[in-house]
């Protein structure tokens, strides 16, 4: 049997044209007449598209003949754009490990969060354009993923950032959800623009390659995967005259293209745009700043590992950011009170999980490229479903302030169970997916030479079971401190199934041997659990809960009452036990106050605002434009001679230089 | 019959009637006139497309036909289409402003002779035509931003006059000056006789300079943002289209057809006008607060943006800028035909006009948006197909700082252009704002714009044949 | 420069002088006057030194042809354009703010030229 006999993996472009043509047939024949009918026909069209991306995969794996690596193949292409010769851009569909697994974890998790959203978003007026814009974002996405070449990849890159832009501020009502969406699409713009230079960058320089090799390149175009990653290729792009600064074209380009997957993976200090994206709708959340769109920028620092590898230094500074990612968003979400904008620091620090097991390649290993793409597919799952329940919890008790909450276990038993299942994932606690995603990205630092980045990656999985385990045990145990949360009930049957769904994959998806599938030629493939890892993980995710424990378990509000009613007794008593005083001033005030604070507020006042201050500041540029229309004819024309008289200048100077 | 000219003769057949139709009808006749210069300019447009071929000469060689010049007239006589068909509500008198553009056919009468002169400047092929042609797509443009009658326009009008005459006299002398360099008016022979003395340079930058202005290049843009807020806003419109396509054929021409061989001398000119254009245009579109002068410092930028294309008089650039030239002619048509929209439901140019539009009038909104997204350059829009192409040019001639700035400003022009946005899909709609439905031509004229604006995008066929047009191309 | 002014010993030198001299008057007072006449008039002294040129430089520079006289009699027309345009302008300036000082012509603010009352 071969993949010609295979009808899916032709024919692979189904799986994104399906929610292609549902967009089209909602936001322009459906939507108008029944807004029932438009979530139906959204929700049914991506559904499918998830049942064929599991055939293809299937398909996929049952053909490959066994003991080799897994093919790549490009079943379908068409020629769109034809700069000259070489320098082709097709549109296609590349199927390889990588962009099979993401389609698979791109169309199940949206087909789940479609039919979670049936129920959720139920009421709201624009339900039919939700509905629009979600399908138009997956078939977005799937085009990204299966994009053979940058540019197919940068214009649906676009394209997710728009359908983005729409459901952030989806409740265009709000001022926050507003401010907040346009914040995104101009932060991950500007970060894009590294992008498209780096695309301009390096195709110029890789056509001059292809026009070098002559017939050896093939059919191949100059932006193709295919091409760049090809080792004659390589080597002949780190071989060119530097271009600026003494980098050249390849290092370059591998640094702005990093700079545009920073903006969309929401890297330090790029990241400012993910936390305010959480006033659009929770299930978007789930689907676009959780699961799928936010790690384009790993897949696409995964795609180019190639490249990254052979420019000079482009992976270290992928590791340190990533590192320094992880770190400081883990420290943030310590300090956070909604339990949205926890999850979405959280997620900021997964993400820098995954750059920093991508980083840890630079020493010509790569190890962490599997390691890499395994924790986004794990990752994919049960931060969908941490978010999926944390709407649950809106939807029931109309806030996400986690000192308004608490006690929802008793209301809410299977959402409370669900959620704590993907607390225990994303912590790392066997034998749940995080266990063996995380130690895998941890492995790879440490036998990759990188045993500083180990050891923050160790203190980070720390403070990712402490801030779980509070939001977690703030929500759901103690006592209700409001009023609406007293009220709370279970959510319907329509949001609690997938999020049973979700729930199954992040308990299993570790088993799933995602990183042998994945894993580039020289990779280590782990067989079994790597005890030097996994011990101190577990002990640290242990430490971490246990911290959270102390604080945060039982029931706030009584304690209170209790040293009340037992006075002075209570207070002699708690004065024996002085080690208590001194690890609440250690925690709370120490470390919240003098460490994670202060970090929380160097991001919102210095990163922030600096973002703010360019705004500023092309504002008092614009100003000073608007000032030389003062409105007197001569002036304007005395401002055209001057024009004239530069160009004079110049020519005459360029004749001159020249 | 000399086909090859058959679009400028029905053109100039077309004014002619309109003309003399004026004199006989009564107010309700006239009322039929623009059907009737509609009608013309799309018959020429269809004869453009079924029967001109694109090469060929008339008149010993000085009027002719080359392939992009082929597409730059194509652009035109769209622009030209769209601007007939969002000037009939104002031309039927319905609308709050610009209602009955007075003394109606002599209006459509000049601005149909004025296309005629814009479509002769990529066919001249010496300096008489060329100097004639861009006279003739200029000087009428004065009378048009005046049409209103009223004091804002007729001030407009005449800093419009006062910068375009002085442009205009250094061009002539610019090409004076060509003229006494190389011993000929013969744009070919001007090229193979062009010394690389300073008196050539001169010469050289006087010519740019004086077309400059047309094209709004900074610091020769200072016109605009007057103009296009005083000025009828179907003016405002041919102004921000078709005036800017006939100045970049009219660019095209200068620099490949005279200075092509100075390429290397040339380009870090042009580059450096090209960053300061779109920036200037970029900041000034920053602060305003009335569409219009938003609209018109975008075009200064996006004039910034089709120069970058001119860099090096290559042939992968010629294509870029004709193809980005087509994007830019549809897109900002949808623009301006959304404003023009607005402008006639409410009076007003304030952006505050737009708030709430996403449910009044939720198509016409959309339009806007895809408009506005395409002037930002959002894939898979024709927008964004074009500026990638443009800086591509600028990379393949190591230009690396430009491709920065030029990405720079395709940033922050996303930033004023999602204002508009903003007003439109988020503000709340005012209670008052009236619910008048699009008329039936400007409606038509929005779809096809949007349409086009996708298609140009989306369809590879349109720059594949651009592309094989500039390889046959000076 | 030496090459192209001594070219034929023919007085070529003289007569670009003048047209310089023409042509800088004329942009001085388009940039100085604040009548609007006077800056036509002007306009005018930049259009006609550009006519003599051509005339000047067929005669000197290529003799036996016509084409730069020719191109000197289109300016001649076109400058006629330019001025039937301009005073139509001027007339209807007049009409409305009854001045043409240009000087006082100073609506261009963000606020002021926010179109039609």
């Amino acid at each position: 049997m071969s993949y010609a006999a295979s009808a899916i993996v032709q024919h692979a472009w189904v799986i994104p044209a399906l929610p292609l043509l549902s967009f089209l047939a909602v936001g322009l024949l459906v939507r108008p007449f029944s807004t029932r009918w438009a979530g139906g026909v959204a929700a049914a069209s991506v559904a499918l598209s998830a049942a064929l991306s599991w055939w293809l995969a299937f398909d996929y794996l049952q053909f490959a003949s066994p003991p080799g690596p897994l093919p790549t193949l490009l079943p379908w292409q068409t020629e769109w754009l034809r700069f000259q010769e070489g320098l082709r851009i097709d549109a296609g569909t590349l199927l390889d490990p990588a962009s099979v697994l993401l389609v698979v974890v791109v169309t199940t998790v949206s087909a789940l969060v479609h039919l979670y959203s049936l129920a959720y978003m139920d009421g709201e007026a624009g339900y039919g354009r939700y509905f629009a814009i979600l399908n138009l974002f997956t078939f977005s996405m799937l085009g990204l993923v299966l994009a053979p070449n940058l540019v197919q990849m940068f214009v649906c890159w676009e394209l997710v950032g728009a359908s983005s832009f729409f459901l952030i501020g989806f409740w265009f009502d709000r001022p926050a959800a507003v401010a907040a969406s346009k914040k995104a699409f101009v932060v991950t713009r500007f970060a894009d623009l590294g992008f498209l230079v780096a695309i301009l960058l390096l195709g110029h320089a890789a056509f001059d390659v292809r026009q070098q090799l002559g017939a050896a390149a093939g059919d191949l175009q100059a932006l193709d995967f295919a091409f760049l990653g090809r080792s004659d290729v390589l080597a002949a792009l780190a071989s060119q005259a530097p271009v600026l600064g003494g980098m050249t074209a390849l290092t370059l380009g591998c640094l702005l293209l990093f700079m545009g997957g920073a903006g969309k993976s929401a890297m330090f200090p790029l990241h400012i745009w993910l936390p305010d994206a959480m006033e659009g709708p929770t299930p978007v959340s789930a689907l676009i700043h959780a699961a799928t769109m936010v790690v384009a920028g790993v897949y696409l620092v995964a795609r180019a590992l190639p490249l990254f590898a052979a420019a000079d230094g482009a992976l270290t500074v992928v590791l340190l950011v990533g590192t320094f990612t992880a770190l400081f968003a883990a420290a943030i979400a310590c300090t956070q009170d909604d339990l949205k904008r926890v999850l979405a620091f959280s997620t900021l620090s997964q993400l820098g999980y995954m750059m920093l097991a991508l980083g840890t390649c630079d020493g010509g290993d790569p190890t962490g490229h599997s390691a890499a793409l395994f924790h986004l597919f794990t990752h994919a799952f049960f931060k969908a479903l941490l978010f999926l329940g944390a709407g649950a919890v809106l939807h029931a008790a109309h806030t996400g302030d986690v000192w308004h909450l608490g006690g929802l276990r008793k209301p809410m038993p299977l959402t409370h169970a669900l959620f704590l299942l993907a607390t225990l994932a994303i912590a790392g606690i066997w034998p749940l997916s995080g266990f063996f995603s995380k130690d895998e990205i941890l492995a790879a630092a440490l036998h990759g030479g990188h045993p500083l980045v180990f050891t923050v990656g160790l203190g980070v999985a720390g403070l990712t079971a402490f801030y779980m385990a509070r939001v977690y045990l703030l929500t759901f145990w103690g006592q209700p401190r409001r009023e609406a949360t007293a009220h709370a009930h279970e959510a319907p049957l329509t949001m609690v199934l997938p999020m049973g769904a979700l729930a199954v994959l992040a308990a299993v998806a570790g088993f799933v041997p995602v990183s042998r599938w994945v894993a580039l030629p020289g990779a280590a493939v782990h067989t079994g659990i790597d005890w030097a890892v996994a011990v101190p993980t577990t002990v640290v995710a242990l430490v971490g809960f246990a911290a959270a424990g102390w604080l945060y378990a039982g029931d706030l509000g009584r304690s209170e009452a209790a040293a009340a009613r037992l006075g002075r007794l209570y207070r002699a008593l708690r004065h024996k036990f002085w080690i208590d005083e001194v690890y609440l001033w250690v925690t709370r005030k120490l470390i919240f106050r003098l460490v994670a604070a202060p970090i929380a507020w160097f991001d919102r006042m210095v990163v922030d605002g600096s973002m703010h201050g360019v705004g500023v500041l092309t504002r008092l540029a614009g100003a000073g434009v608007q000032a030389a229309q003062t409105g007197q004819a001569q002036a304007y024309a005395a401002w055209a001679l001057t024009g004239v008289a530069l160009v004079v200048g110049l020519l005459w100077a360029a004749a001159r230089a020249g | 019959m000399p086909t090859l000219a058959l679009p400028e003769l029905l053109v100039l057949a077309t004014a002619l009637l309109v003309l003399v139709a004026d004199l006989f009808v009564d107010d309700t006749g006239r009322k039929r006139l623009l059907p009737i210069a509609l009608v013309g300019v799309v018959g020429a447009l269809v004869a453009l497309v079924a029967l001109v071929p694109d090469s060929g000469e008339l008149l010993g060689g000085r009027f002719a036909m080359d392939p992009l010049g082929w597409w730059f007239k194509l652009a035109l006589l769209v622009a030209a289409a769209g601007v007939l068909c969002l000037a009939q509500p104002a031309w039927q008198g319905q609308g709050t402003v610009d209602a009955t553009l007075p003394n109606r056919g002599e209006f459509l009468a000049i601005l149909l002779f004025n296309l005629a002169g814009m479509l002769l400047v990529p066919s001249a092929r010496d300096a008489v035509t060329f100097y004639l042609a861009l006279e003739t797509a200029t000087m009428p443009l004065f009378l048009l931003v005046a049409w209103r009658r009223d004091a804002v326009g007729a001030e407009a009008a005449l800093k419009y006059f006062v910068v375009g005459a002085l442009a205009s006299a250094l061009l002539l002398y610019g090409l004076g000056w060509l003229y006494g360099l190389t011993g000929t008016l013969d744009l070919a022979l001007m090229a193979a006789r062009l010394p690389t003395t300073p008196a050539a340079y001169l010469a050289m930058g006087l010519v740019l300079g004086g077309l400059g202005f047309k094209l709004t290049l900074a610091p020769l843009h200072t016109w605009a943002p007057q103009v296009y807020t005083g000025a009828p806003l179907p003016v405002a419109a041919w102004l921000g289209t078709a005036s800017k396509a006939a100045a970049v054929a009219a660019l095209a021409v200068v620099l490949y057809r005279v200075a092509g061989p100075h390429a290397a001398a040339w380009t870090p000119a042009v580059a450096l006008l090209a960053a300061l254009t779109m920036t200037v245009g970029n900041l000034g579109a920053v602060v305003q607060t009335n569409v219009l002068r938003l609209l018109a410092f975008s075009a200064v930028s996006q004039a910034g943006y089709l120069l970058v294309g001119l860099c090096g008089a290559t042939r992968d650039g010629a294509a870029a800028v004709t193809y980005y030239l087509v994007v830019y002619v549809v897109t900002n048509l949808g623009a301006f035909a959304a404003a023009a929209v607005v402008h006639h439901h409410t009076g007003s140019q304030e952006l505050s006009a737009f708030r709430g539009l996403s449910r009044r009038h939720p198509l016409l909104a959309l339009a806007m948006m895809l408009a506005l997204f395409g002037l930002a350059g959002i894939p898979p829009l024709g927008g964004f197909t074009g500026k990638f192409l443009l800086f591509s040019v600028a990379a393949q001639a190591e230009l690396h700082w430009l491709v920065a700035v030029a990405a720079v400003n395709s940033t922050v022009s996303l930033y004023y252009y999602l204002r508009i946005v903003r007003q439109m899909y988020i503000e709340p709609a005012d209670a008052a704002a009236p619910q008048t439905p699009t008329a039936f031509l400007p409606g038509v004229a929005l779809a096809v714009a949007t349409v086009g604006g996708v298609v140009l995008g989306v369809v590879p066929w349109f720059y594949e044949t651009v592309r094989v047009a500039a390889a046959r191309w000076p | 420069m030496a090459e192209l002014l001594h070219a034929g010993g023919s007085g070529l030198h003289a007569w670009l002088l003048v047209t310089s001299a023409l042509f800088s008057l004329g942009i001085y007072g388009l940039l100085t006057r604040r009548n609007a006449v006077g800056i036509l008039l002007s306009l005018e002294l930049c259009l006609n030194a550009a006519a003599v040129q051509f005339a000047v430089f067929n005669a000197l520079r290529a003799p036996g042809r016509v084409d730069g006289a020719v191109m000197a009699l289109f300016v001649v027309a076109v400058a006629a354009a330019e001025v039937v345009v301009g005073m139509a302008l001027f007339v209807l300036l007049y009409s409305q703010r009854r001045t043409v000082d240009v000087t006082e012509l100073t609506g261009d603010g963000r606020d002021s030229a926010g179109g039609p009352p």
